[in-house]
């Protein structure tokens, strides 16, 4: 199996240093492509990588001139990608020994996505070790919770589909990326949630593990893009539509439409509290436009019979702001 | 009287510290060196097989049926960690347990035997361990106080039996093991890691 790890990466060299390091250790990156999103001083090899590192002759540093978000990083390296598998990662989280483990678990596997567990900052605060609840429910109810590897159903990945849309807990077939054109969006923020629901809309062949393969860091520094409260929240509105028609169309899963309906709802939710109060008025139009686009009639119906909490929400949403 | 003692205070002091050294790491070493040093191995290991009424994954670690239950089903041991089983009585039987070989030294300069482990299960399961120790005829079991209990949130056990003053845990004995008594309906559990310790 070979496996490229993809660092997009914004004023972040000693993090950055920090996560390749590990890398060199666990072993199992064949490639490294660095993707420095504009940052003021741009990632030098010099900077980040030791002279005579493993890194040589695998590495591959691009640099963009301006900041163009997380995601248009990880589309242009993905372009650099010539690996069977690829991983993207955060330069400020880091890698698990458990991870090394997976991989060698996967050599020889066929699968599109391996989609495995991670530790959360906040649940180290809270007392805990592992996913934040939420994550840990969509596992639960997903009944994959217990288990190295396994091969999931499309019940099941409906299921884990509702779970955070991180890029970075999934190892992913390169082709399968590339053949299916999933990419991340080229937003500031939200950029995630494209690679993630279109991966699951194209996906037949999914893993799952439940070894921890990241320890993934959330700050509360209001600088990190995504602790962003202004006008950059409302871009998500595009890749949403591009999610929500392809999902939408005639022969796809109704079951991952619902679970998409689900995710944008609690999504809408969360950007109204953490945006700018005086942008929550766009914010109510433009999410009432996604729900009258989408949710048609016959589908509205359905989603009466099948989740009606997530209908009554959707009517909440619809009139949020007019009453 | 410590031997060879070096002519120089110096000499006599670094020899003094040097016998003593070994004397308290003695006296403190783990009296379990073999099973932890088996169960790293499998550690390391990956092997997945059918499950039978007698299964030895490596010396010293075995799993064990009462064979009225007739089980079935399958175990594996994943890169880092031990044990996953997935095992399907056919049958009535009374027993069905992980054995692990302990040493069987002289307890009586230590204060407690235990073991610490991590644990996961899809269904929640619970596993009764017990210290087994041999004796002339037969053996005695003692059971420690606390039951495992396995969920699928991985999580952390750890429980500790005192050595002194009990009728059930002879100080010397020919041999010892800790024994998991496993349920004796279907389940599935995996066994992530577990360590054994003297102190």
């Amino acid at each position: 199996m070979s496996l490229t790890l993809v660092l997009p990466v914004h004023n972040d060299a000693q993090n950055l240093r920090r996560v390749l390091q590990q890398a060199h250790r666990l072993g199992i990156f064949n490639r490294v492509v660095v993707s420095d999103d504009g940052s003021d001083e741009p990632v030098s090899r010099a900077a980040v990588c030791p002279p005579n590192a493993w890194l040589q002759g695998r590495f591959t540093i691009l640099h963009s001139n301006t900041s163009k978000g997380a995601g248009h990083a990880r589309n242009r390296a993905l372009e650099h990608v010539e690996t069977e598998h690829v991983l993207f990662f955060d330069s400020d989280d880091l890698l698990t020994p458990d991870l090394a483990a997976l991989v060698r678990s996967l050599a020889g596997q066929h699968f599109d996505f391996c989609l495995f567990r991670h530790t959360d900052s906040r649940s180290i605060d809270l007392g805990g070790l592992g996913q934040m609840p939420f994550d840990e429910a969509h596992w639960r109810r997903a009944g994959v919770q217990v288990g190295a590897l396994r091969q999931i159903s499309q019940t099941q990945a409906c299921a884990l589909a509702e779970t955070a849309n991180y890029p970075w807990n999934k190892i992913y077939r390169t082709d399968f990326l590339k053949q299916n054109d999933i990419r991340c969006s080229e937003t500031m923020v939200h950029n995630d949630i494209e690679l993630h629901w279109m991966s699951f809309h194209h996906g037949r062949d999914i893993l799952v593990s439940d070894r921890v393969g990241a320890l993934h860091f959330v700050a509360p520094d209001e600088q990190r893009l995504t602790n962003r409260k202004g006008e950059e929240r409302l871009a998500v509105f595009t890749p949403l539509d591009r999610i929500a028609v392809a999902l939408g169309a005639e022969g796809t899963s109704e079951r991952l439409l619902e679970a998409f309906l689900r995710f944008v709802s609690g999504l809408f939710d969360w950007i109204r509290n953490n945006i700018a109060p005086p942008l929550r008025e766009r914010l109510d139009e433009a999410t009432r436009d996604f729900l009258l686009t989408h949710v048609n009639e016959a589908r509205f119906s359905k989603l009466s019979r099948t989740d009606p909490v997530l209908a009554r929400h959707i009517v909440f949403q619809l009139e949020r702001g007019r009453i | 009287m410590i031997h060879g003692i070096a002519t120089s205070f110096d000499g006599q002091v670094k020899r003094a510290l040097n016998v003593l050294r070994k004397k308290v790491t003695k006296s403190n070493a783990d009296l379990n060196p073999k099973v932890n040093n088996s169960l790293a191995e499998l550690r390391k290991k990956v092997i997945r097989g059918n499950i039978q009424s007698e299964i030895r994954f490596l010396p010293g670690v075995t799993l064990r049926a009462d064979p009225a239950l007739k089980i079935q089903g399958s175990y594996d041991s994943p890169e880092g960690r031990l044990l996953t089983l997935d095992i399907t009585p056919q049958a009535q039987g009374d027993w069905l347990a992980l054995h692990l070989s302990l040493d069987s030294g002289d307890y009586t300069p230590h204060g407690f035997v235990g073991f610490a482990c991590r644990i996961a299960a899809p269904e929640p399961v619970i596993v009764h361990p017990c210290l087994r120790s041999g004796t002339k005829e037969s053996f005695i079991d003692s059971f420690f106080n606390k039951h495992i209990l396995a969920t699928p949130e991985e999580a952390s056990h750890l429980d500790a039996l005192p050595i002194h003053n009990r009728s059930d845990l002879p100080l010397h004995a020919p041999w010892r093991e800790l024994v998991l008594f496993l349920p004796t309906e279907r389940f599935r559990w995996s066994l992530h890691d577990l360590r054994v310790f003297v102190v």
